[in-house]
C-alpha cells in the first residue's frame, strides 16, 4: 500500500496521498478511495517505527479518525497529511 | 494520553487540545460582558514551520490558515476574528509549555509562563524570519492571516512588541507541572487588564498541592465535558445519571 506498491488497478479508484511529518519529510501513499485510512496510518507508523497512538493525523487542520476514508472526507489527487508526534511537556528542555 | 495527568507525569499536548476544545465549547456560554476568547490547539502551528524556509511563506501561510480553519471549525466560511478579544496559542517549545496570547480589542501580545528563569528573558525579533523567536514567529503568521482576511486590528497588532506578563506564582526547577500551569492560564486569562484569579498562592509547597489538585480536577472537567464524544459511555459505564 505504500508508494513502493505499484498499484495496478484502473485510475480514479485510487488515490495517491502524502504524509509529511512534523520535520517536513514527506512519505507517499496509493490508496483505494474507499478504504480507511487506517491502513495509511499503521503503514506510516510502521515506517517511522511508532505507535499509532502517539501520532495525530490531520487533513486540513482537522484531526483524521482512523475509520474515515478519502471518499467521505472528499480527498483529491496529491492531497497532504499531516502527522505530528504527540510529546509532552513538563518544564526544563535544554 | 489521559494518564499525563497524574500527579508527576509531564502533560501530553494531546491533553492540551483537549482542554482547548473544552474551553471553546465553554465560551458559548460566557456573559455578554465578558471578552470573547478563541482557543487553538498545538497543532495549528507545525515545528517545521518554524524551523524552516522551504516553500517559502507561502506553504508556511497555507498550513497556518488550514490550522486555523480546522480549530475553529467554521465549515466553508474563513475565521476573521473580527468578534473575538483575545486568542490564545499554547506552545510546547524544547519539551516546555507557555501561552502566547493575542489581544485584538486592545492591542497587546503577552508570553504567560511559569518558568521563573524565562520571567526576565528578552523575546527578540528580527528581520529574518527565523532568526526571530517563536512568539514573533507567530505573530508573523497571525498578522498576515489577519490582513488576509481584512481583520482592521491587523495594523494594531503588528506594532505591539511580546511582553512577558509578569507570573508572581512563577516556579523554579519544576519539571513536570508546566502543562497544569498552562492550562490554568488558559482557563483564567480575561485580559490584560483584568486581575489574576488563577489561585495559586506563591508559596512552593501550597502551590504544588494546588496544581495537584488542579490535575485532578481538569482529567474530570475534560470527561465530563460535552464535547467529550465518550461521554455517555463513561456515564453509562460510571452509572452516573
Amino acid at each position: 500500500m505504500s508508494a513502493n506498491d505499484v498499484d495496478k488497478k484502473p485510475a480514479g479508484e485510487h488515490i495517491n496521498l502524502k504524509v509529511k511529518g512534523q520535520d517536513g519529510t514527506e512519505v507517499f501513499f496509493k490508496i483505494k478511495r474507499s478504504t480507511q485510512l487506517k491502513k495509511l496510518m499503521n503503514a506510516y507508523c510502521d515506517r517511522q517505527s511508532v505507535e499509532i497512538n502517539s501520532i495525530a493525523f490531520l487533513f486540513d487542520g482537522r484531526r483524521l479518525r482512523a475509520e474515515q476514508t478519502p471518499d467521505e472526507l472528499e480527498m483529491e489527487e496529491g492531497d497532504e497529511i499531516d502527522a505530528m508526534l504527540h510529546q509532552t511537556g513538563g518544564g526544563f528542555g535544554f | 494520553m489521559f494518564k499525563s495527568l497524574n500527579v508527576g507525569n509531564e502533560v501530553s499536548d494531546g491533553i492540551i487540545d483537549c482542554w482547548a476544545e473544552v474551553l471553546n465549547f465553554q465560551e458559548k456560554r460566557k456573559s455578554r460582558e465578558a471578552y470573547s476568547r478563541q482557543f487553538f490547539d498545538t497543532k495549528v502551528v507545525f515545528p517545521w514551520m518554524l524551523t524552516s524556509e522551504e516553500g517559502g511563506v507561502e506553504a508556511r501561510m497555507h498550513k497556518f490558515r488550514l490550522g486555523i480553519k480546522g480549530a475553529v471549525n467554521s465549515g466553508e466560511n474563513v475565521p476573521d476574528f473580527r468578534n473575538q478579544d483575545i486568542v490564545f496559542f499554547p506552545i510546547l517549545e524544547h519539551k516546555h509549555f507557555y501561552l502566547l496570547v493575542f489581544e485584538l480589542r486592545d492591542p497587546g501580545i503577552y508570553v504567560v509562563d511559569n518558568d521563573k528563569a524565562r520571567q526576565g528573558q528578552l523575546i527578540e525579533d528580527s528581520v529574518y524570519y527565523l532568526h526571530k523567536d517563536t512568539a514573533y514567529k507567530i505573530k508573523d503568521m497571525f498578522v498576515q492571516y489577519l490582513r488576509e482576511v481584512g481583520n482592521p486590528r491587523a495594523e494594531g497588532i503588528e506594532y505591539c512588541n511580546t511582553q512577558r506578563m509578569s507570573v508572581p506564582w512563577a516556579t523554579t526547577a519544576n519539571t513536570t507541572d508546566c502543562g497544569v500551569f498552562l492550562m490554568r492560564h488558559m482557563e483564567c486569562y480575561m485580559g490584560k487588564n483584568k486581575s489574576f484569579k488563577y489561585g495559586f498562592s506563591t508559596s512552593g509547597a501550597r502551590k504544588m498541592a494546588e496544581v495537584r489538585k488542579l490535575r485532578k480536577r481538569y482529567a474530570a472537567h475534560i470527561l465530563c465535558s460535552e464535547v467529550n464524544v465518550l461521554l455517555p459511555k463513561i456515564k453509562q459505564d460510571c452509572r452516573i445519571e
